[in-house]
């Protein structure tokens, strides 16, 4: 048998990969053309009999020691079980909403993880959890629809729970020396990640509490998961502490959880606080009353169980029917070249001058955004009520008082953040940045790779978006920005790369002495 | 060896028995209606989208899948219980709601959702072959409804009759490569 050298290993297993990919690409598109042609029957014998089959060759070629190979087949199997789920549905015509497709994705995980153990297949584990973080993200998505209410800090603390179940997973299965024990420990590192970097991001840091807590069906369903996931996580510690795990490394995670949990808490506090007043339109007015309560020169209307701001491209089908519109409207048939049409004898929003929109008795010219210049014609009402409402940006209370303003927890362009925001920001940026070295070593002291790398990748991702993050919040202006971000990046990018040198170095010359 | 081999043969064996229990699990429950449930037609309002991951499909507004004054007793996410009555060109058309479960009549079980008064069946979409060419005009939906209310899709009818579904008829459009 030919023994292959590390990089000769690692080529099998990408050429294997992408082959099970292809088969994958190509059942799934023959079945796909031939749709109509073949009967249901055969459509599931088909789809069924490659499941099977690739599991059996997968575990066939293991055993004849073509592992990489076998392993890849295996995957194609998990593959094809995907397929065979969503072409079933389709065969039933299966709904398309968003809990259905939850569903749909939880009996994928379900059916990839009990054969990923029956096949003993820690690649199959790997795509479980793929499926798994989608269910998961769907069915939170479909409970937040139902209630009308999505809190990305609820979702945030599902993914902390997550991430403490993948944790206990790995200790249980450390406890039993299992190979799987490595893909939890991979999964629990990215879910923190995941974390990390959603409430290291500003725009989501402003929003991430934005609607507060409210006790629903999501909050339910997080929490029950998060209880889950602290009584797996303590039935790991009990059987596994002082054996294969030592207490320290639960003290420290443990720890961590708790950094989380307190960020994640203290956010409620600034998240929703920050952001924009806005003037309200038409389509804010929820009730009836709340719409014929709007200022006369708003043009708004209720109809048809919504409030809707009038115009005269609803009095567009003929000629009689546009001058019967209301005068206020000020409407007039136009049938030029291009085509006819009803429209405001001075719509606002196609002038496009300052000089052209002023001159309209029922115009304004305005800017939303003060940041790059230029500006819009406003209907001349709304103008005015949005620079009254604009007064109360970053004050939430007394904006939501005024009856015609609306609040955005996201601030616009031309708006200062107060320091004490930068200030959380950025120590909450620290914490980030010093968990992700502590991942990279928490990957170099468990001698995985994999979690090594993800760690990288996520830093380097992270210093990128903070450029991005950086240029959309601050009004330094982008050209001070570009210049300071990229010498910040270039110098960033030379000590990484240094850094990882010296890393691979160092950790090449561990495993030869080991 | 022999041991090893015989170990990976159990193995491949639960994996398969796993494999398909859920299929078949899945293709019963999904089966069920179609096989015990009685018939009923509904009229409908179709439009022609098509989804990237599970082909073409038509997308089905029925009649009953807007029921005036449904907000005033439902929240988005109660299952509401829609009783039908036979009408003269054989369609089953809206008689009444219910949060009970009747017990006699025609009925669908739906879910109301977030907005307005709008109930989702789980009969909203119908998938053909991707370049296959259905009429979009006088259809109607044969469906099959369980005794619990649970409706699947049966056939579709055009001007009463099922559909004949020409397969070649748009000329193979190609979901991974559209232009």
């Amino acid at each position: 048998m030919v023994v292959l050298g590390k990089k000769g290993a690692s080529f099998v297993e990408t050429i294997g990969l992408i082959g099970a990919i292809m088969i994958f690409v190509g059942v799934v598109w023959i079945i796909a053309y031939n749709w109509e042609e073949m009967p249901d029957f055969l459509k599931i014998s088909i789809l069924v009999i490659s499941v099977l089959a690739s599991f059996s060759s997968g575990i066939i070629l293991r055993h004849q020691d073509y592992e990489k190979i076998g392993r890849a087949l295996l995957i194609l199997g998990a593959l094809l079980y995907i397929a065979s789920i969503f072409l079933i549905a389709q065969i039933f015509n299966v709904s398309l909403d968003i809990q259905t497709t939850a569903w749909l994705f939880l009996l994928c995980w379900v059916g990839i993880i009990l054969s990923a153990y029956a096949l003993d297949s820690p690649e199959n584990v790997f795509v479980s959890m793929i499926a798994f973080l989608i269910w998961f993200a769907l069915q939170f998505l479909s409970f937040a629809q139902e209630t009308e209410d999505f809190s990305g800090g609820i979702l945030t603390f599902g993914f902390l729970g997550i991430g403490i179940l993948f944790f206990g997973l790995n200790l249980l299965h450390r406890n039993t020396g299992h190979k799987f024990a490595r893909v939890y420990q991979f999964w629990s590192v990215f879910y923190f990640l995941v974390i990390a970097f959603l409430i290291s991001s500003m725009s989501i840091m402003l929003r991430l509490w934005d609607k507060g807590f409210s006790s629903n069906s999501p909050t339910f369903f997080t929490f029950s998961v998060f209880a889950f996931s602290l009584l797996i996580f303590l039935i790991g510690v009990a059987v596994s502490v002082g054996k294969s795990v030592t207490g320290k490394e639960i003290f420290y995670f443990v720890l961590i959880v708790l950094a989380f949990i307190v960020f994640i808490g203290l956010i409620y506090f600034v998240s929703g606080n920050v952001g924009t007043c806005y003037s309200k339109t038409c389509y804010d007015f929820k009730t009836s009353s709340q719409c014929s309560s709007a200022p006369f020169d708003w043009f708004c209307k209720w109809e048809g169980n919504s409030c809707f701001q009038e115009s005269c491209e609803a009095y567009s089908s003929n000629e009689s029917f546009c001058n019967s519109a209301p005068s206020d409207l000020d409407c007039k048939w136009i049938n030029d070249s291009y085509y006819w049409r009803c429209e405001p004898a001075s719509r606002c929003d196609t002038l496009p001058s300052e000089a052209e929109c002023n001159a309209s008795p029922r115009c304004e010219w305005g800017s939303y955004d003060g940041r790059f210049g230029g500006g819009y014609c406003f209907l001349k009402g709304q103008n005015d009520n949005n620079k009254d409402c604009r007064q109360n940006d970053n004050l939430k209370e007394d904006c939501l008082d005024n009856d015609l303003c609306r609040w955005n927890s996201s601030p616009a362009y031309d708006q200062e953040l107060p320091s004490g925001i930068w200030a959380f920001w950025i120590i909450l940026n620290i914490f980030f940045m010093a968990f992700l070295l502590l991942c990279i070593y928490y990957g170099y002291f468990l001698k995985m790779r994999k979690i090594v790398t993800l760690s990288f990748v996520a830093f380097i991702l992270q210093i990128l978006y903070k450029f991005i993050e950086y240029a959309r919040y601050t009004t330094l202006g982008l050209g001070y920005t570009f210049v300071i971000g990229g010498v910040f990046l270039l110098v960033l990018g030379w000590l990484i790369l240094k850094w990882k040198k010296d890393f691979s170095v160092n950790w090449a010359s561990s495993e030869e002495k080991k | 060896m022999e041991e090893k081999l015989k170990i990976q043969l159990i193995r491949l064996f639960t994996a398969f028995l796993i494999i398909l229990a859920i299929i078949s699990s899945f293709i019963v429950y999904q089966y069920w209606p179609l096989l015990t449930g009685g018939k009923i037609v509904l009229a409908t309002r179709p439009v022609d989208p098509y989804d990237p991951l599970r082909g073409q499909y038509m997308s089905i507004n029925y009649e009953i899948s807007n029921i005036e004054n449904l907000s005033e007793d439902f929240k988005s996410g109660d299952y509401v219980y829609v009783l039908l009555k036979k009408d003269n060109q054989s369609i089953w058309r809206y008689e009444n709601f219910s949060k009970a479960k009747p017990t006699k009549g025609d009925f669908v079980r739906g879910k109301v959702l977030s907005y307005g008064n709008n109930v989702q069946y789980g009969i909203e979409q119908f998938f053909f072959e991707t370049g296959a060419v259905i009429p979009t005009t006088n259809l109607t939906v044969e469906v099959k409804v369980s005794d619990s209310g649970r409706a699947k899709i049966s056939q579709l009818l055009y001007n009463g009759k099922p559909v004949e579904i020409d397969s070649k008829g748009g000329g193979g459009y190609n979901p991974f490569f559209p232009f």
